[in-house]
């Protein structure tokens, strides 16, 4: 096939996608990551016995990069990539391209603000071990968002694929 | 929060953040001045202080002196960790450090009034370093060589030596002009009510002080320094009714209330409750998730901690009784 749209061919859009995806998710949970390391670090200098407990915030921004990862994969499963058998229409590879845009957007934002928010759960731990389960409830919150992003995701590309 | 300061905070502060929060669990209970204030003596007292971070700092303290040293040397620490290596904007260290320039200038006035050795007079706990005080005026910085130079133009009897009562005075109009500035430069709400706030407790200190060397209202009005939520005309409007009178009028108006009437008749109370006051406002700083407002409010609660256990240990040592000193640290305790 060699139509093109914006002059990218089928599987072009379909990398785009998923590689706007996989960035989108990776700057958030990097930024993320950080936000909340710089507090945690700051808790564990001051009370090492606290790692143990500040270590699920600080990672929890992580999984945005995951979903990012889990989408590409997906774009790369889903349209042949691995058996080397691409065959993808421009409109169809514009459709990837869209599917994949929940994933990038939802999860560098949330990625970002979950951080920020585990900042603030970090402190509730610096200050009560015993508050460490209700700490990770609020930045799980943001979470959700991101969980929804990579559902919607999938969902449209097992339409397209379908 | 706006979503750059959603980033740049947590980058900027949060480690310091993050130290702050835990050290927040170790600042001294009430029970602790409880057992302090139990002890039989002094040795009693370092051993309980031992217990805590301020041990270093005075186990090597017998005597009045040592324990100025060991508190100074304790906000030294802070002020090092906290306001040299927590990348807070200039003008909210520089809001700390040059209280102690000035504090440091007014030793350096009263010594040469008083004719002697300014040593023991000064803190190295300033932005300036202390042997400067002690040189020409020239190798001030250009900041306190002006107000040295307007203090001096102010209080200077004509051909004779400087009037030291009017030091005091002259260099915390000084200060609190600088502080407003710095104020202005920082763009802080948070640093401009603190700012209000301090204005309004050096002015009611000066009250409590004026009242009680019995300083006639005419010389008051130039002790209140601006910048307070207090007008300085109600402050001298109050000064001229009874103490009593005058402290529970001033105890229910702008940022002084909420402060125990009975702490604003008496000085060694007022520093204490002062510092306690402030810390309840600086505590609204602790529901800030990030920035540099929780590492502020950190250090300003320390630095009433040291105001208390300067209170305590000294005055334990100057043979205070008990229940009078009870009485200074009720607001901590």
């Amino acid at each position: 096939m060699n139509e093109t749209i914006m002059g990218l061919s089928g599987i072009d859009w379909a990398y785009f996608g998923a590689a706007v995806a996989a960035i989108g998710g990776g700057i958030g949970s990097a930024i993320g990551i950080t936000l909340v390391s710089n507090a945690a670090t700051g808790v564990v200098t001051e009370d090492p016995d606290k790692f143990g407990r500040i270590l699920p915030l600080a990672a929890m921004p992580g999984t945005q990069g995951i979903y990012g990862f889990i989408t590409a994969l997906l774009v790369f499963i889903f349209f042949g990539v691995f058996a080397g058998d691409v065959d993808i229409a421009a409109h169809e590879g514009l459709r990837v391209f869209f599917a994949c845009l929940p994933v990038a957007f939802v999860c560098m934002i949330s990625g970002i603000y979950q951080g920020a928010t585990a900042v603030g759960a970090a402190g509730m731990v610096a200050r009560r071990d015993e508050d460490a389960g209700k700490a990770l409830i609020f930045p799980a919150l943001v979470e959700t968002y991101a969980v929804f992003s990579l559902i919607v995701t999938i969902i449209m590309m097992l339409y397209i694929a379908g | 929060m706006s979503a750059t300061r959603a980033i740049v905070d947590p980058i900027r502060y949060g480690f310091a953040v993050g130290r702050v929060r835990v050290l927040e669990t170790r600042m001294l209970p009430p029970s602790t001045y409880e057992r302090l204030l139990d002890a039989r003596d002094f040795a009693e007292r370092r051993r309980i202080l031992g217990e805590t971070i301020y041990g270093g700092y005075l186990e090597r303290a017998h005597h009045t002196e040592g324990i100025e040293r060991g508190l100074e040397a304790a906000i030294a620490d802070l002020y090092a960790e906290f306001l040299g290596r927590a990348n807070l904007p200039e003008p909210l260290v520089a809001y700390f450090r040059t209280r102690h320039d000035f504090e440091n200038l007014k030793g350096r006035l009263k010594a040469e009034a008083l004719g002697i050795e300014p040593g023991e007079l000064f803190t190295r706990l300033g932005a300036t370093p202390v042997e400067v005080f002690s040189g020409p005026a020239e190798g001030l910085p250009p900041l306190l060589r002006a107000a040295e130079r307007r203090i001096r133009a102010a209080i200077e009897v004509a051909d004779g030596p400087l009037d030291v009562e009017r030091v005091d005075e002259a260099v915390d109009a000084e200060l609190y002009a600088a502080l407003a500035d710095i104020v202005a430069r920082a763009k802080s709400p948070f640093l401009a009510t603190l700012f209000a706030l301090e204005a309004d407790l050096g002015n009611a200190r000066a009250f409590i002080r004026g009242r009680a060397r019995n300083v006639p209202v005419a010389r008051m009005e130039g002790r209140f320094v601006p910048g307070g939520r207090i007008p300085r005309a109600r402050l001298v409007s109050l000064y001229r009714l009874p103490l009593a009178e005058a402290a529970a009028r001033l105890a229910a108006t702008g940022s002084l209330r909420g402060v125990d009437p009975e702490a604003l008749t008496d000085l060694e109370r007022f520093d204490v409750a002062a510092d306690v006051h402030r810390a309840r406002l600086v505590r609204t700083s602790r529901l800030i998730a990030i920035g540099p407002e929780p590492v502020l409010g950190y250090v300003m609660e320390r630095l009433a901690e040291v105001t208390a256990l300067r209170t305590l240990l000294i005055g334990a040592l100057a043979g205070v009784p008990r229940e009078v000193l009870r009485a200074r640290l009720e607001d901590v305790m």
